[in-house]
């Protein structure tokens, strides 16, 4: 297993650079850059945004950009800070007319530095903000990765126990219904449910806040706290709500098959001769069974569901980052879009690498193929 | 002699006779006809959408502006008309509710909703079947390549698919059509590059069960080239699995285009989409005083994905005998 996943990893590596390449290309190869979304074209006057694009380095050819980025995020270099306390910081003097504050990228090359450890990963800095790119990723990672984590837990449970139900009563009214309701599902666009779910419950009913991780006048968040905690939770349900439908339509069309496929499969007619109780019967010889290819599925699903929390985000304003990568898309802010897709890129490849360990966990068969 | 006759009417009348039963078995499909029903009503009306336009005689004060089909709206000079009451902006109509001359009322600009919607239908719906087809191809090409070919061909074809299966579709949607212009075309292409995945894969295994056949072998026995084996051999078994998929592709395309024009990153936005339309919908204020911006369009996108799901459904249950029809 060690060994299994030592290789996995391995293979990760050249995905995570084909993966960064090809998301470089696309964003450089695009008409327009950052300093045509940082200002009004009319205040660059003389060539000062020419000027302006020599300064930030983006008057280099594409490919020895791209170097320059790739030996800044590699953790086995280091920043100009890290190796020289007083290295010169190329400046600029505040964009006239506007509040923005050119600060360049961090892309001067850097020496290898083998004794770089921790590894230090750094991808540049913001070039709307300013700010590295890592400490704003750093902020919006966690409501992202919640909205994500929550979202699917629901989907898979409630997607699981409906597609179980259905299959068990084959034809009723419930199934037949549950199967129309999970095509709805997945025929209707998440953003259409969102405004459903805003028009319905917030400026209906007003069961719930329309937007935002918490209420503005609680400044300082504390876990510990129960009021926070259930606040926090009020402003999660209806984003969850509305991201996990697509999943869960998924999950219960699927599940349905899995179990009726089960349920006739031999080894359960056995068990139901040996005059087993249905619920031990269904319990633990089809269910089980049933259950294991759904690891698999929920993975493939991940870049939709993604999707779908870029959605969400925006249109509930949740602090995370798909809101981050919209407003990026719209600045051109080169950077945050790199390290939004890396980051996006390595946590979908390690998601995908924890599915085939758990996969080989719980499903015996896996593990026997892997020593012979 | 006699019997030899009988022998190659069968065999001439075999073709006719599976389509006959597909055909008959999707009929069976109650869902699935009833989705069949609603897309043709839908392509008539994408066909026919300047005779349903309420508006269109009245062009004074419309501003009518340019958008570009590129290759589309030189093959096809019809799909560039367009209507005044869908493009032209009128001001003093702005933001009014549904009313006698205007069925679906009218949005900021003043322009007529129930038009923007039929004309959104050209676009939704060329976008959808685009994007599939090209997706389609890519997606059967790689398929039969990797599968017939094998070896490193098969898994660097795989890994590269695993690849793009791991990119966040929607995110690589926004950059690529934020940052590439806004056409209908880009939007086409770029969804139909970013969709194949799934259907090499498909292919791909259907190739190599087929790879495996007698029929196969015998070819190859007689000498035939493997490109000819792949495409004249293996190809046409792989055909209903791609036709299901490329239906249910239909679906997903348009409901990426939705997505990307209501986020305001999809068609430019004076070109009637059901996305554009609901964009606006951003807003609390107009969610929750203008309903007829959102909820039509929204609900147009719904049923014709949702008939497009149901053909793909009765597709697949009359193309693989396996499963039964109730």
């Amino acid at each position: 297993m060690t060994k299994y996943i030592i290789r996995r990893t391995l293979i990760a590596l050249p995905m995570l650079l084909a993966i960064s390449i090809m998301t470089f290309a696309f964003i450089n190869l695009a008409p327009g850059d950052p300093v045509d979304a940082m200002i009004d074209p009319e205040f660059f006057v003389g060539g000062a945004g020419d000027k302006l694009r020599a300064r930030l380095g983006l008057d280099k050819p594409i490919h020895e950009r791209y170097l320059l980025w790739l030996i800044e995020v590699s953790p086995l270099s280091s920043s100009c800070e890290a190796r020289d306390p007083e290295c010169e910081t190329l400046r600029l003097d505040r964009i006239p007319g506007t509040d923005s504050w050119p600060f360049p990228t961090d892309i001067i090359p850097t020496a290898l530095n083998l004794k770089a450890w921790p590894p230090d990963v750094n991808f540049g800095y913001s070039y709307q903000f300013g700010v590295s790119v890592m400490s704003m990723i750093g902020d919006r990672i966690v409501p992202t990765i919640e909205l994500t984590i929550v979202s699917l837990l629901a989907a898979t449970v409630i997607g699981t126990a409906l597609g179980v139900v259905q299959a068990l009563r084959q034809y009723s009214f419930f199934d037949y219904s549950f199967s129309v309701g999970a095509l709805f599902g997945l025929s209707i666009p998440t953003f259409f449910f969102a405004l459903l779910a805003l028009y319905i419950f917030v400026a209906i009913l007003g069961w719930f806040p329309s937007y935002g991780m918490r209420d503005y006048k609680i400044t300082e968040f504390d876990v510990t706290n129960i009021s926070h905690l259930l606040n926090h939770a009020h402003h999660l349900t209806l984003p969850v709500a509305v991201v996990m439908l697509e999943s869960l339509a998924g999950n219960m069309r699927y599940m349905r098959t899995a179990m009726l496929d089960v349920m006739r499969s031999d080894y359960v007619r056995t068990a139901q001769a040996k005059g087993l109780s249905s619920w031990l019967v269904f319990g633990r010889h089809a269910f089980r069974n049933a259950l294991l290819p759904l690891v698999t599925i929920t993975t493939l699903r991940l870049p939709g569901l993604i999707g779908g929390i870029i959605i969400i985000e925006h249109m509930f304003a949740w602090p995370g980052m798909g809101q981050l990568g919209i407003r990026a898309i719209s600045d051109r802010d080169y950077t945050i879009l790199m390290g939004l897709a890396m980051i996006t890129a390595t946590l979908v490849l390690f998601s995908n690498l924890l599915a085939d360990v758990l996969y080989a966990f719980v499903d015996p068969r896996v593990r026997v193929e892997e020593q012979g | 002699m006699a019997t030899a006759e009988t022998l190659a009417g069968v065999i001439e009348e075999a073709p006719r006779r599976t389509r006959m039963s597909i055909w008959w078995r999707f009929r069976r499909h109650r869902l699935a006809l009833f989705g069949f029903v609603i897309l043709g009503i839908l392509v008539l009306i994408a066909l026919f959408a300047p005779l349903l336009d309420r508006n269109s005689f009245d062009c004074l004060g419309g501003i009518v502006q340019d958008h570009d089909w590129g290759v589309l709206g030189l093959l096809f000079p019809e799909v560039e008309s367009r209507s005044c009451a869908a493009y032209g902006t009128d001001i003093s109509i702005a933001d009014e509710g549904p009313s006698l001359s205007n069925l679906l009322g009218t949005d900021k600009a003043g322009r007529d909703v129930w038009s923007r919607i039929v004309f959104g239908a050209r676009i939704s719906l060329a976008v959808g079947i685009v994007a599939a087809f090209i997706s389609s191809a890519i997606g059967t090409l790689i398929g039969i390549v990797s599968g017939y070919a094998g070896r490193w061909i098969d898994s660097l074809l795989m890994r590269f698919t695993e690849l793009i299966m791991t990119l966040p579709t929607l995110f690589l949607l926004l950059i690529v059509s934020s940052l590439f212009g806004r056409s209908v075309v880009h939007l086409m292409v770029i969804i139909g590059l970013l969709g194949w995945t799934g259907k090499a894969r498909l292919v791909r295994g259907q190739v190599l069960s087929l790879k495996a056949m007698d029929y196969v072998t015998a070819a190859r026995a007689l000498g035939a080239s493997a490109k000819r084996i792949s495409f004249v051999h293996i190809f046409p078994g792989t055909v209903p699995y791609v036709v299901v998929s490329a239906t249910l592709t239909v679906g997903g395309a348009i409901l990426s285009e939705a997505s990307l024009s209501f986020l305001g990153y999809g068609v430019g936005f004076e070109v009637p989409t059901w996305g554009n339309i609901m964009n606006s919908a951003q807003s609390l204020h107009i969610l929750q005083n203008e309903p007829w911006l959102w909820l039509p369009p929204g609900l147009a996108i719904g049923m014709t994905v949702l008939s497009v799901n149901f053909v793909g459904d009765g597709l697949r249950d009359a193309l693989d005998p396996r499963t039964k029809i109730d």
